[in-house]
């Protein structure tokens, strides 16, 4: 992934971002690889999430 | 030799056939990638490579699409038919661009991954496609006998161009998939912001190489999903296996 966004509504499996530069994940579950670390949800993410018709409270954010 | 039963009259001038004989089947046939040449540096592949019981090179068969030419192979085809057909590769000094190219028949059966990052031409088929396919649709075929096979993202970025869609609809720019296949690599190089909306589940690097848009699968995902992704939104309604990028 160089660039954008990929939303996993479930378990996005191991080596998640393997080979992220920039951009976002957002999945239920995952085993990412470092330098990706899981961080907290932001408005934005919360937004784009309900726009697909999904319930961000079960959401982790992998960047 | 191909018999062309009631296709349409073409305004096109006629193209040249290049005819393929297939004994046996033989994978990599029409790979514009020559099997992903980058990773293993002309060990496994080679355009040069004649292909077996022919006299024509594996290169010679992507150089005749690419001059618009129509390559007909007589036989069963083995995996990764025309894999990227239509991406002028940077690997291989292009431009990294789609560019019009001819189509490819097969009288015989094709196995799987048929059509893998593929943007443009056709694919006709006599027998049957082994899944998943890639990133391809089928639409009305002209050619008695034969289906008809067309890239997705061909679809998304030069419209429909007179062609019906089999298990899908095309609504504005945004392209309904049912058809009951399992595929990989649906939305390749799609740089366009349109919807492409699959129902059910998919296999290898879902939306690879995509730039705009959005790919939005209601079904599970395989490895790779999001592969090279360089823009654009790939949605998985369910879950994905390893290695997504």
């Amino acid at each position: 992934m160089i660039n954008g966004i990929i939303i996993v509504n479930g378990d996005a499996g191991k080596f998640l971002a393997a080979n992220k530069k920039v951009g976002v994940i957002l999945a239920k579950n995952g085993s990412p690889i470092p330098t990706t670390k899981e961080k907290p949800l932001s408005s934005v993410d919360r937004k784009l999430l309900i726009g697909y018709g999904f319930s961000p409270q079960s959401f982790k954010k992998f960047e | 030799m191909l018999k062309i039963f009631g296709r349409k009259k073409s305004k096109e001038p006629k193209r040249e056939l290049l005819e393929l004989e297939a004994p046996e089947p033989v994978d990599c046939l029409c790979d514009f990638t020559f099997n992903f040449h980058w990773q293993h540096n002309g060990e496994k592949l080679d355009p040069t490579w004649k292909i077996p019981n022919n006299d024509y090179t594996f290169g010679e068969l992507v150089e005749h699409l690419k001059n618009r030419g129509d390559v007909c192979i007589n036989g069963d085809v083995g995996h990764r038919l025309s894999s990227s057909m239509g991406v002028d590769l940077k690997y291989f000094g292009g431009s990294g661009n789609d560019i019009p190219v001819g189509d490819v028949y097969v009288d015989g059966n094709v196995d799987t991954r048929m059509g893998i990052s593929m943007t443009r031409g056709y694919i006709y088929v006599k027998g049957i496609v082994k899944e998943p396919m890639g990133n391809l649709v089928e639409v009305k075929s002209d050619v008695n006998g034969y289906q008809k096979f067309r890239s997705i993202t061909d679809i998304i970025h030069h419209g429909l161009d007179g062609d019906k869609l089999e298990g899908c609809n095309l609504i504005g720019d945004k392209l309904l998939i049912d058809d009951g296949t399992v595929k990989d690599t649906v939305g390749a190089r799609l740089n366009h912001d349109a919807e492409i909306i699959m129902n059910g589940n998919v296999d290898l690097s879902t939306g690879i190489l995509m730039r705009k848009g959005t790919v939005r699968i209601n079904g599970t995902a395989g490895k790779n999903t999001g592969a090279l992704l360089n823009g654009g939104i790939v949605i998985i309604d369910g879950n994905t296996d390893d290695f997504t990028l």
